[in-house]
């Protein structure tokens, strides 16, 4: 008995003392601490040398609550004015906007907005794109000849690969606002019969880029379609991948461009730190460590990245991600309407 | 003080106090069944229509694969059984301690240490394409990490067999056959289907390991309808429908588990009966099992830290800095598993001792923890946004409802464990007690919690080391700010970045060995 209570006693006073350490925010004495809560739609790891840095520098605490985008956007439309956030960072423009519709959202005021294209922010400033990412196809070069590689994503549904295709699932946010690019740029019986053609050629739909990616590779598949950084990452794992920015002849569509980006809510508590941190992801500083980071380019032209194309040195997809983004439910309702 | 009925033969207490507490404890419980519920008058036409077209094939995967992985599991369990008889001497010690061991890797961490080795060009997936392939790697990988389960319960109900008999048994010429059919079948039917069954709602309600493994489970369906689309109607339809399913399930299982229930009596003896010699092809057997379950997962993991350790590519910067985080992540890990273990175990021994048996009282709380407990995760998370809704924006709040949602996992785990031994205390007892006892409180004291001690730290003992891995629940609920050591390595390796997923799969195993072992002692 004794060696029980001892036993419990121990893992009590443990628990209880990691529990309160972990949730400990308050500075000890003198001026209290500036803090932002954000809600991050990136990965933990991928955004954590830019908040650390960006502590450093200017002495504001950051509580990071990461999560996916879409469960993030869900959370707080779902909170409205009882949220804690100050920061909503997205792998999507969609759901920015999206947000920005719910009136989320209060205007950035940073003066390097203006340094961002015009087609990769709010109107309103709103919301802003921080760096770039593409809709690309890779290729499993062992499998697929330089002869007969594909040059658009249509080739997906082209007879000749059926069954050797891979892509994400129809809940990622990027497939999601891809097909809805498609409804935009086209129609919508055009985006139906793309996804027809998805079943009917036998397109196989994994949970999600990496699987995709490491399928490519290991020769499970010959073509996947996936945001261009994912091509970038396996090819730091494996040689046998190539990839291809579709689209790119003069009668084709260009490559669907989409973006990561931030808003400020509109009911945090912090505004001011808020601002500093957007002003801070649109520095220089903050564009290179994305671009080095994730293979992702950076949205300002005088900002270039080494190791991935940058702005300007591919065919874009003309398509406005406002409308994009406000056919977001219709897309949604097409794409379960055909059971993907 | 309260009265107490002697003449009536009866020496519970009266009052209001059973009532109250088992009134509270339900209405508690009924929250996540609730919440499921909540959504369904929304649910429109079409989506039952939806459901019925679209989630038939996900449905069918989730029965098919929890089936296949139940029998693959007695199938490792049965090699387990049937090599350790066969086995005599220190050696045999030694791998008792060792065969159930792959219980302390989480199937998610087998899975990510399996999915890298699957060569995808093998001779099956060509003749049956991809998606057979996957099945069967599934199969294999869960089936590895599960066995365990099955395995203890076989080898428990085998030590109650007198030894007299497998003496009998041996000096007749029987067949294979013959042995299962008049020996193995009529004694352990019972404890291999409740295995079995064990094994087919772990995998039922698996979401790491399958989402490794690409299976399209319907927890994985439920967590893309709930996280993406944010389609509550639909997501309560599902959920409901996986109610029912469990509902079901549970007490075919309990009915089972009752049947094969192992209580150690004076008339039961351990298995003294063992073969003059080791035979060989036994020793071999059982070392290709630890090979697969534990060798391949360890090796792998080393090898990855390994990796880490010489890696020099841009995204170690970023893991240094991960790393700094990662220690407080071990401490929120175990700051959680701990106080889940002291609130489960603590309200439920409380519970049980001040509340009246033989009434119908508390046994409604403790059938509901227990169906709530066999409920996956992703279930519980979705029946508990509910209340999210009443919760102001705190971090405080934020950390409550992450315990909550712990607690109406686990909170089974301590009510199946410390029940019976509470209801075997003698009446005797309790009528001596209440007449020499001034309290409830000492005789909860000095009666009570003597006898039961042993259960409660099982119970303890077994919370912490489920939920110290637990992923459906800290993953779902991450936005709330509390990250667990398990969605690190989930999310980690579903990024394809292994060898950053391999320290805290390090760390977890190591925080989650000694509670495992002891788990594992005392099923023993």
């Amino acid at each position: 008995m004794k060696r029980a209570r001892i036993i419990f006693t121990i893992i009590g006073i443990v628990a209880s003392l990691s529990t309160i350490a972990c949730s400990n925010t308050s500075q000890p004495s003198g001026e209290p601490q500036r803090e932002l809560v954000i809600y991050s739609g990136r990965q933990q790891p991928l955004i954590l040398p830019i908040i650390t840095a960006f502590e450093k520098k200017t002495g504001i605490k950051v509580t990071l609550k990461s999560g996916s985008s879409q469960e993030l956007a869900n959370l707080l439309l779902e909170e409205k004015e009882k949220t804690q956030a100050d920061v909503y960072i997205s792998t999507d423009a969609s759901l920015l906007e999206k947000l920005a519709q719910a009136n989320l959202f209060t205007p950035i005021t940073a003066q390097e907005l203006s340094t961002i294209p015009a087609e990769y922010k709010s109107r309103e400033s709103l919301w802003t794109g921080v760096s770039g990412r593409v809709r690309a196809l890779i290729i499993n070069t062992d499998l697929v000849s330089q002869a007969e590689k594909p040059d658009s994503i249509y080739s997906i549904v082209d007879p000749k690969w059926k069954g050797k295709v891979a892509m994400a699932n129809f809940t990622n946010e990027s497939v999601i606002t891809h097909i809805s690019a498609l409804r935009v740029l086209h129609d919508d019986q055009f985006a139906s019969n793309f996804l027809n053609g998805i079943q009917k050629n036998g397109v196989k739909v994994l949970s999600g880029h990496t699987g995709v990616r490491q399928a490519v590779a290991k020769g499970e598949f010959s073509i996947g379609l996936v945001n261009h950084y994912y091509g970038h990452l396996q090819q730091k794992e494996s040689g046998n991948i190539e990839i291809i920015y579709p689209d790119q002849r003069d009668n084709q569509d260009g490559a669907f461009t989409n973006i990561s980006g931030v808003g400020i809510i509109k009911y945090g508590n912090s505004s001011k730190e808020s601002q500093e941190f957007v002003k801070y992801l649109l520095s220089g500083e903050a564009q290179k460590i994305f671009a080095e980071l994730n293979y992702e380019f950076p949205l300002q032209a005088n900002i270039r990245s080494s190791n991935t194309k940058n702005i300007g040195e591919f065919k874009k997809m003309n398509v406005d991600l406002h409308k994009v983004a406000k056919g977001l439910d219709e897309t949604i309702q097409l794409i379960k309407g055909k059971g993907l | 003080m309260k009265q107490y009925n002697l003449l009536r033969g009866r020496a519970y207490k009266f009052g209001m106090l059973p009532i109250v507490s088992s009134s509270i404890f339900s209405v508690l419980l009924l929250v996540p069944l609730i919440g499921s519920f909540w959504y369904l008058p929304a649910v429109q036409a079409e989506s039952f229509a939806y459901l019925r077209t679209y989630y038939w094939y996900p449905l069918l995967l989730t029965i098919t694969l929890g089936i296949a992985v139940s029998f693959s599991v007695l199938f490792w369990a049965s090699v387990a059984i049937f090599c350790f008889e066969r086995i005599q001497g220190g050696i045999r010690k030694i791998l008792l301690f060792f065969t159930p061991l792959p219980l302390i890797f989480p199937p998610y961490i087998g899975a990510i240490t399996y999915v890298d080795i699957f060569k995808s060009r093998t001779m099956l997936s060509v003749l049956g394409g991809s998606a057979l392939m996957e099945f069967l790697q599934a199969t294999f990988v869960l089936s590895l990490f599960l066995y365990p389960y099955t395995f203890l319960l076989l080898f428990n109900r085998m030590q109650l067999i007198n030894p007299q008999q497998y003496k009998i048994l041996s000096l007749h010429t029987f067949t294979f056959l013959e042995k299962m059919r008049i020996f193995y079948i009529p004694h352990l039917k019972y404890a291999v289907f409740s295995g079995m069954l064990l094994a087919f709602l772990y995998t039922v309600a698996d979401f790491g390991a399958v989402s490794i493994l690409r299976m399209n489970t319907l927890t994985i369906r439920i967590y893309d309808e709930f996280i993406a689309r944010f389609n509550k109607p639909e997501a309560s339809l599902v959920t409901t429908s996986f109610i029912l399913l469990f509902a079901g399930v549970f007490y075919l299982s309990r009915h089972l588990g009752r049947k094969s229930m192992v209580y150690k009596s004076n008339e039961a003896r351990p298995l003294t009966y063992t073969p003059a010699r080791s035979h060989p092809i036994a020793l071999a057997g059982i070392a290709l099992l630890l090979f697969l379950s534990i060798g391949i997962p360890l090796m792998k993991i080393l090898w990855w830290c390994f990796l880490y350790m010489v890696d020099t590519s841009p995204l170690k910067a970023v893991w240094l800095t991960a790393k700094q985080s990662l220690f407080w992540v071990s401490i929120t890990s175990f700051g959680i598993a701990g106080l889940m273990t002291l609130i489960a175990t603590g309200s439920v021994f409380f519970f049980l001792a001040f509340t009246q048996r033989k009434t119908v009282l508390p046994y409604i709380p403790y059938t509901l923890a227990l169906i709530l407990h066999t409920l996956p995760g992703i279930v519980i998370v979705f029946g508990i946004t509910i209340i999210q809704q009443f919760f102001d924006r705190t971090l405080l709040s934020g950390w409550l409802f992450f315990l909550s949602g712990y607690l109406f996992r686990y909170i089974g785990i301590a009510f199946v464990t410390i029940e019976p031994v509470i209801c075997s205390i003698s009446e005797n007892f309790t009528r001596i007690g209440k007449v020499f006892l001034r309290s409830e409180t000492s005789f909860m004291r000095t009666i009570t919690f003597p006898l039961t001690k042993t259960s409660v730290m099982s119970s303890g003992t077994y919370i912490f080391f489920d939920s110290i891995r637990d992923l459906p629940i800290p993953l779902l609920l991450m936005p709330l700010g509390v990250e667990m050591l398990s969605v690190r390595i989930w999310q980690t390796a579903s990024a394809g970045l292994y060898i950053y997923a391999a320290p805290p799969m390090v760390i977890l195993l190591l925080l989650s060995l000694v509670p495992g072992i002891i788990y594992i002692r005392s099923s023993l």
